[in-house]
């Protein structure tokens, strides 16, 4: 036991926290990145202390979304491995919760093997303790986990058993929108825009309902990406136009990049080049960077490089696209590295190197033939196939 | 020369070894009047159809940051344009006060015309429009003196913006130490890092302060890049060291403006603009010798002519090539005015310390650690000296960590209870400072409370004011932490029976 005096400062220093964290209307939350070594120590003072362990453990579940939101896991996955480490000593009932944060916060700092650990975890506590809610939450979070190394059978059948335990339980909440909008992605992949467009559809519906803005503009952009594999533009840019107010209104600074990458993309197929540039220059890429959200910066780069090219800067160009298919290599995503060669192998035959280009045209159909499941890859393929033999047909003559 | 006038950020481009330009410049920032500008603008108004730098009025910032900002800034005439542009904006302006005058001015110098025709032209006889010429340029460099000024200032504030607000009002004993900092910082030989090293409460970051502050005429407005070591959190270390070289890369090259994608090519921009730049890059608080030992591996890739100041307790790897300023403890006559200097500022003059006798005392008890001393002093406005040094007594093998064991053990046994549940909770706050809102929710003081015990932990140097005036925060320096945690652990260690009473 601590001093008592400093005991009762630390809860009374969680309360005011947990308050301010409560009271924090959205536009203010992006002023909490200030406060982020204050709540860290807070939580780690009052993790420490018998007494505010129940307060500690209660601020880091209060903070888990704000995290997700504004991306910064990194500086918090050893503090939550305390929290759970704490919770699991005791027995404590946030333990199985605490698994599934930290899973998540795992997925974004892209230690999968970690992550999956985590909501493994968290599925056999709430099965044995009969906690539906995190069970489904378990489930979604391996679901993720499986969708993002493009395993789509296992996604899919995982995301269906969290549907299906939401419709036992009868959980009408955000997790039963995150089934849909999670189905509606694996749809997508597998080119099956119908039933894409269908689940996200739903899952919007839920979030409206609930009034969960953030969540719902994740899934308007999901849905706008399919309306844009099936060229329906304009419907694409109005789920854009009404995902941005949400995003931006949450706060959440990576949820405006994702907008922005959107928009810039809209731009992008509408042939509208420079405005495309312009939507993808806004974002702050070496923010990304320095916060380490590899992700996002890997498109943001991609994206960049994209709209260079369309405008003929094939140096710019070039650079971006080098930068973006070393963070596709260093996370291991086959897709997007075919996807970014490709545009690189454009950059090259444009700016007079066809040997550079074709070798690049190779590299790309070589990769992206190793994702038959992506329908969106088997496309890719062969208009980079086409790219390449214009181009040998262009050496040859 | 006493400002090391070799590295005048202007260089080579438009100062052509005129020794007599640096004067002016020097002039210029202290107490430079408009007869001192009237024979250099007079000078340049007669060079105005000139091509070369003859008459160019480049000793001057309004005329250099234009030419700084031309997108072909070294083409031949970009001086004499900008010294144009600066002459005929006075000139334009002297037109509203004196017609007359700027008339002649522009018949005289713009138009070449002859002394005979202008007067006649102003029906005056070729003395009196020599006097009114003279008035008239007079009035030139008076405008332009006060433009200048405008511009300075402005530059002024915008270099200490980038600093750290001071955390001193006075330093004393630092005269040596000073001079020696400056005049490594200012050399224009390698080595290019210099790490300013010393026990905590020695006063490394005010003297980093202290002198890079003062290099505002030779660093320029945008010559300083002062970063604080953050701590280093939950990351291992090798990936800590790393995320914090990469945020210093990109600050740098976001301030130099020369942005790169990749981190690799970034890093070698930055690196050929501080080649070509003497910018100083302050890196202060560095906490452990590792990070010290890191950064000496990859700083000088970047370094050179552009300087990296560390300040660290830790001494960097004897390998390094890094100058290092070890910082000691202040000599017994330094110490003493320190002594009655802070006694006189934070408690009643009639209490303050001045006897021989008590300052060697003081003295005895801490050392020459400036922080130490402040301590010891603000205990002193509470307690009667012999009760404040009670059990300080520093003996041969005390160790500084000792020292200030005891010192603050003392302070806290002789604060007032709000005093000591606010310093309590200031493990708590971030190290940039606490906002009042959380200290007084923390500590459960209410506001009235709450600001007293801010006033007495203030004037005792355990609390740290921050911010501006709009709006405050407070902070414990590194070593008020250290001991503060040590309480807290002492107690957990006992039975956490530990009353504030």
């Amino acid at each position: 036991m601590a001093l008592a005096a400093f005991t009762e400062i630390t809860r009374d220093n969680l309360r005011y926290w947990q308050t301010r964290l409560a009271a924090a209307s959205h536009p203010e939350r992006p002023a909490l990145e200030a406060h982020a070594q204050g709540l860290q120590r807070a939580m780690a003072f009052g993790l420490q202390q018998e007494s505010n362990r129940e307060e500690a453990l209660s601020l880091a579940l209060q903070l888990a979304p704000l995290i997700d939101a504004r991306g910064d896991w990194l500086d918090w996955t050893d503090l939550f491995e305390e929290a759970r480490r704490t919770a699991l000593a005791q027995g404590h009932p946030l333990a199985t919760a605490l698994h599934n944060r930290l899973g998540s916060l795992y997925k974004s700092c892209y230690r999968h093997d970690d992550a999956r650990r985590a909501h493994q975890a968290a599925l056999e506590l709430s099965r044995r303790s009969g906690d539906l809610q995190e069970e489904v939450n378990a489930l979604l979070g391996l679901s993720e986990l499986e969708h993002l190394r493009h395993r789509y059978e296992q996604a899919e059948s995982l995301a269906r058993r969290a549907l299906q335990r939401c419709r036992e339980g009868n959980l009408e909440d955000t997790r039963l929108a995150a089934a849909h909008n999670l189905l509606g992605m694996i749809a997508h992949n597998r080119g099956d825009y119908e039933e894409a467009e269908k689940r996200y559809r739903r899952a919007i519906d839920i979030w409206r309902r609930l009034d969960a803005g953030r969540h719902c503009a994740y899934a308007l952009s999901n849905l706008a990406l399919t309306l844009q594999s099936q060229r329906r533009l304009d419907e694409a840019l109005e789920a854009i136009e009404t995902a941005r107010p949400l995003f931006e209104a949450s706060g959440a600074w990576l949820s405006v990049v994702n907008s922005q990458l959107s928009l810039g993309t809209i731009h992008f197929l509408r042939r509208e080049y420079s405005q495309a540039l312009l939507a993808f220059s806004a974002i702050d890429w070496l923010k990304l960077e320095r916060l380490g959200y590899e992700e996002p910066l890997g498109w943001t780069t991609n994206n960049l490089g994209n709209a260079h090219l369309k405008l003929g800067n094939y140096t710019e160009a070039a650079e971006y696209l080098e930068y973006s298919a070393a963070l596709w290599r260093s996370l291991g995503d086959g897709v997007a590295l075919g996807n970014t060669i490709g545009a690189l192998a454009e950059a090259y035959a444009g700016a007079g190197q066809p040997q550079a280009a074709l070798q690049r045209f190779e590299e790309a159909i070589a990769l992206l033939a190793e994702h038959p499941e992506n329908a969106w890859a088997g496309d890719r393929k062969a208009r980079l196939q086409a790219q390449k033999e214009a181009l040998e047909r262009k050496a040859r003559a | 020369m006493p400002h090391g006038c070799g590295r005048v950020r202007t260089g080579a481009t438009f100062i052509p070894g005129a020794e007599s330009l640096y004067n002016i410049r020097v002039r210029i920032r202290s107490q430079t009047t408009a007869d001192d500008l009237y024979r250099p603008v007079r000078d340049a108004l007669n060079a105005w159809h000139k091509s070369g730098r003859q008459g160019a009025l480049d000793f001057l910032e309004i005329v250099r940051d234009r030419v700084q900002r031309l997108p072909e800034k070294d083409r031949p005439g970009a001086l004499r344009l900008k010294t144009n542009e600066v002459l005929l904006e006075a000139i334009e302006q002297l037109e509203g006060e004196d017609p007359d005058g700027a008339a002649i001015l522009r018949r005289r110098f713009l138009d070449r015309q002859t002394v005979l025709a202008v007067a006649h032209r102003h029906s005056l006889d070729k003395r009196s429009l020599m006097r009114r010429q003279e008035a008239a340029i007079r009035a030139l460099a008076s405008d332009i003196l006060a433009r200048e000024r405008g511009l300075r200032l402005e530059q002024r504030r915008r270099f200490e913006a980038g600093l750290p607000s001071a955390q001193y009002s006075r330093l004393f004993g630092v005269r040596g130490a000073a001079e020696k900092l400056r005049a490594r910082l200012l050399s224009p030989d390698p080595p290019w890092l210099a790490a300013l090293t010393g026990m905590g409460g020695i006063g490394k970051t005010a003297l980093a302060h202290f002198v890079v502050r003062d290099l505002f005429d030779e660093l320029g407005p945008d010559g300083v890049f002062w970063l604080t070591a953050a701590p280093a959190g939950a990351h291992s270390q090798e990936a800590h060291f790393e995320r914090r070289y990469l945020s210093l890369l990109g600050e740098l090259a976001r301030r130099l403006d020369v942005q790169a994608v990749r981190p690799e090519d970034r890093q070698e921009r930055v690196r050929r603009a501080l080649k070509a730049s003497s910018s100083l890059v302050v890196i202060d608080n560095l906490e452990s010798e590792a990070e010290v030992a890191w950064l000496c591996e990859r700083l000088p890739e970047l370094a050179g002519p552009a300087r990296f100041l560390l300040t660290s307790r830790s001494l960097p790897p004897v390998s390094a090539e890094v100058h290092t300023l070890p910082l000691e403890e202040l000599p017994y006559d330094d110490a003493a005015a320190l002594i009655r200097f802070h006694s006189s500022s934070v408690g009643k003059e009639s209490l303050a310390i001045r006897t021989e006798k008590d300052i060697r005392a003081v003295y005895a008890a801490t050392g020459g650690n400036p922080l130490a001393i402040k301590l010891v002093v603000g205990l002193a406005t509470r307690l009667p000296l012999p009760q404040a040094l009670q059990g300080l007594e520093r003996g041969q093998d005390g160790s500084v960590e000792e020292m200030y064991r005891r010192i603050y053990a003392r302070a806290w046994q002789a604060l007032p209870p709000d005093a000591r549940r606010l310093l309590l909770s200031m493990p708590l706050a971030a190290d940039q400072g606490g906002e009042p809102a959380q200290l007084i929710a923390a500590s459960g003081l209410d506001e009235a409370g709450f600001w007293q015990a801010v006033s007495e932990l203030v004037s005792r140097s355990l609390l740290h004011t921050q911010g501006d005036a709009a709006s405050r925060r407070y902070s414990i320096h590194p070593l008020t932490r250290t001991f503060l945690h040590s309480l807290i652990l002492q107690q957990d260690e006992r039975d956490g029976s530990g009353s504030l009473h």
